[in-house]
């Protein structure tokens, strides 16, 4: 039985640093939607604080995966973690992984379906989250170039789409919503770091990013390299997903309270209709989807797509291609039945994915990584 | 026959227009000519029985469409009227508007709502539940105006309003509010602002009064005037009582809000005039947390509009003296204010929000949250207002008053006037 399929990187398939940069600035488009509720519910007034601090928790989490990838600078995570663990455990956590991609997947577009709702209410969600997998599948068999250059243009977008929309709320700030802040000491804000935290661990992109990055020159030191490459990568892409998300949530306390703001369905959509600049430029909510959409999608196609890499190379067959469309199938009930109504996905999203996401993308890759050293270090005694 | 890549390309345009007819939206298809704007909703308790009447404001759009705004309004549709009103009686709001789809033929829409206009009645035993429909309304928006009728119902309201300027919403609501920054006399509260204090354990949420009046002083003259009067407190959901125009004004000195407010001052039999002030800053402030002590700080800056009488002063002197007489004034009456706050044990001013930013500790650990409306009643308030007189309009020295006058030379008797 053979385990560990073949390399499957076609040189049309190729990135550069700047594509995969923006590809994980894309990753702002889940932790704006529903995370903030769960931050001001637990950390109130000092949820600012949180989302500080989730930036930090966020840094930490691309050194774990950039120290990990860049250990096997020409390979993917389902190739590496069999030589890491063994053929045998290596293909159950690549299982693993697969499940959580697929999960994710699930759970982005449930929350497509959920924010377009808002718009769209009469709409069946049934046929919104059908339409954004049918997308989601089509653009992630055009491979993951087509994402990158997608993001690329995008990041632009959102980049200004934001700026206007701080400029458009900061006279709706109010400064005392920050205040007081630490009331209940730390434990709270550690609490509500967790979530931010959790979703800016989808650096676990970077071990099917950065391989697809040429080597430019093929060196002796590639792990080094690459080690620089994906710091420098990682850090620019999660830190503008970390920038926008922190924008949101101070807009959000500064705008609402913190006690408003976890009330809120959808704080950012919210946040969106509160802008009005002189009763004349009003009802630009619809302009934060045009800001969220693509970006939530280039998300879900990624996941889409490493999700079909792993199942391709658990099955031993050398393209992932012919696995997308089955797979986006697959998706469609499980975001379908991930929750009932809004208040438990808002729940699952904030309670037992974060467990999840942090057991597969941070401690798990810790877990990989500290073994990767610990063998290297006793291979090398010998 | 076809090759298998033409076969391709025609699958490919074939897929391209099925996907094309998705774009039209079809589920939420909203055509502009099947929805009923609706631009204010008023809601009443039933004096009847048990629920609610909900007076909609609807848009005309023939008469809009037309441009022909002239004349009367509050009748039928189908006429050159820009809003007509229809009312609905039901258990609750969402009934009471899916009743209004068995009433007029086309789909109620509140995008465009403008204000929520809550019964005295209905206030006075809560309106939580109402307040709760309209803030899920996924049509609606934080930014609509939220208003407490006083003397008469909302439907009345709608009923017998004739304003003699003519709006769109046919009652003038969005005009009036435009001016209200520039008087004092009434609050602006959005749905969100309210909202923010109706929630808050730390807050208690107010309104602007909106009622009818009459349009001259005649006592014939028919009371169709929508005008606002002053603000309606609540104590949680429910309306506590009403602050009258100069002490909104008083209110607005404290939380700001407003643009400019006047006035009157008089002082020693000596000055007597009219003051227009803006509020420069202000502060509320704990000066001892174990003693519920607080300050109130007020910055004006103010012009003089309007000189009564004056006997001996003038000039600088008399400005300065005005600002002495306003500060003083003001200072008594912003106690007067919060001392009636008080007795209602609702604090829309904010002392319980102070407290918590800046004491959050002694807010939490000893339960001063639970008892605050008792606390608050209990607390102690001092009142700073620091006034400068800048401006003097487009005179410096009032004319000489008729008493003032040197008297004239005496006319000789018998002699013609």
């Amino acid at each position: 039985m053979t385990l560990v399929g073949p390399p499957q990187k076609p040189s049309s398939e190729a990135l550069s640093a700047r594509e995969v940069t923006a590809i994980l600035g894309m990753m702002y488009s889940a932790p704006i939607i529903y995370t903030p509720i769960r931050m001001f519910e637990v950390a109130s007034t000092s949820a600012w604080i949180a989302g500080l601090l989730s930036g930090v928790v966020g840094a930490g989490t691309v050194y774990i995966w950039t120290r990990l990838s860049a250990s096997f600078p020409r390979q993917t995570l389902p190739e590496f973690v069999p030589r890491i663990v063994g053929p045998y455990v290596g293909w159950a956590v690549n299982l693993m992984f697969l499940t959580y991609f697929v999960y994710e997947v699930a759970i982005s577009t449930r929350m497509i379906s959920e924010v377009v709702l808002q718009v769209l209410p009469e709409t069946p969600i049934g046929v919104i989250m059908a339409m954004s997998l049918v997308t989601g599948a089509l653009v992630t068999r055009l491979g993951p170039e087509v994402l990158g250059r997608m993001a690329t243009i995008h990041l632009g977008i959102a980049l200004t789409g934001f700026l206007f929309m701080v400029v458009a709320l900061a006279p709706l700030v109010q400064l005392r919503n920050f205040q007081p802040f630490l009331v209940g000491g730390w434990f709270p804000v550690l609490q509500a770091t967790t979530p931010p935290a959790s979703l800016f661990s989808h650096i676990t992109l970077i071990s099917f990013l950065l391989p697809l990055v040429p080597l430019d020159p093929p060196d002796e030191n590639a792990v080094q390299t690459r080690f620089r490459q994906g710091m420098k990568v990682g850090m620019i892409g999660i830190g503008i997903s970390w920038l926008l998300f922190f924008l949101l949530l101070v807009l959000a306390q500064g705008v609402f309270s913190a006690d408003e703001t976890a009330r809120l369905a959808i704080p950012a959509f919210s946040l969106a209709r509160a802008i009005d600049f002189g009763v004349f430029f009003e009802r630009v909510e619809v302009s934060l989807l045009a800001l969220w959409l693509p970006a939530v999608l280039i998300k879900t196609c990624t996941f889409l797509y490493v999700a079909s890499l792993t199942l391709g190379h658990l099955a031993a067959t050398p393209s992932y291609r012919r696995y997308v469309l089955p797979l986006a199938g697959m998706t469609l009930p499980a975001a379908y039945t991930l929750a009932s109504n809004l208040p438990e996905l808002i729940r699952l999203v904030n309670g037992a994915w974060v467990i999840i996401a942090i057991g597969v993308k941070v401690l798990l890759p810790l877990l990989l990584l500290i073994l990767h050293l610990v063998r290297g270090r006793v291979s090398s005694a010998f | 026959m076809l090759s298998k890549r033409q076969g391709k390309r025609i699958a490919q345009a074939a897929l391209l227009g099925l996907l094309a007819a998705l774009l039209a939206g079809c589920w939420n298809a909203r055509e502009i000519d099947e929805l009923a704007f609706i631009v204010a909703v008023g809601v009443d308790k039933d004096q009847e029985e048990e629920g609610l009447v909900v007076s909609f404001r609807i848009a005309n759009p023939t008469a809009l469409s037309g441009g022909d705004s002239g004349g009367p309004q509050g009748g039928g549709p189908g006429s050159t009227e820009t809003t007509f009103t229809v009312m609905v009686k039901g258990k609750t709001v969402a009934e009471a508007v899916s009743r209004l789809r068995t009433q007029i033929p086309r789909r109620p829409y509140f995008s465009h709502l403008q204000g929520i206009i809550i019964g005295e009645s209905l206030a006075r035993v809560g309106i939580g539940e109402v307040i709760d429909y309209f803030e899920r309304e996924e049509e609606l928006r934080r930014g609509v105006n939220i208003f407490v009728t006083k003397d008469i119902t909302a439907a009345e309201l709608f009923d017998r309003a004739r304003q003699k300027l003519i709006t769109i919403s046919g009652i003038a609501i969005s005009g009036l509010l435009a001016q209200a920054p520039e008087t004092g006399f009434a609050p602006v509260v959005r749905l969100g602002d309210f909202l923010e204090r109706f929630t808050s354990p730390r807050s208690e949420t107010f309104a602007p009064v909106v009622t009818l009046a009459p349009a001259t002083a005649m006592s014939t003259a028919a009371v169709d005037q929508v005008a606002l009067r002053g603000t309606a407190v609540f104590k949680g959901d429910k309306l506590a009582g009403y602050l009258d125009e100069q002490e909104t004004a008083l209110l607005h000195l404290i939380i700001g809000g407003f643009r400019w407010t006047t006035f009157p001052v008089s002082g020693g039999g000596q000055i007597s005039g009219d003051v227009r002030v803006n509020r420069m800053g202000g502060s509320i402030r704990v000066i001892d947390p174990a003693e519920l002590h607080f300050l109130i700080t007020i910055q004006l800056r103010g012009t003089l509009k309007q000189v009564h009488s004056h006997q001996s002063i003038d000039g600088p002197q008399l400005v300065e003296r005005m600002a002495y007489e306003l500060q003083r004034m003001l200072q008594e009456k912003v106690v007067a204010l919060v001392d009636k706050l008080k007795t209602w044990g609702t604090d829309i001013v904010g002392f319980g929000e102070t407290f918590y930013r800046s004491h959050p500790r002694v807010w939490f650990q000893e339960e001063v949250h639970t008892n605050w409306p008792d606390l608050f009643a209990q607390s102690k308030v001092d009142v700073s207002v620091d006034c400068l007189i800048v401006e003097t309009g487009s005179i410096i020295r009032s004319a000489p008053f008729p008493q003032e006058r040197p008297s004239e030379p005496a006319q000789k008797e018998g002699a013609s006037p």
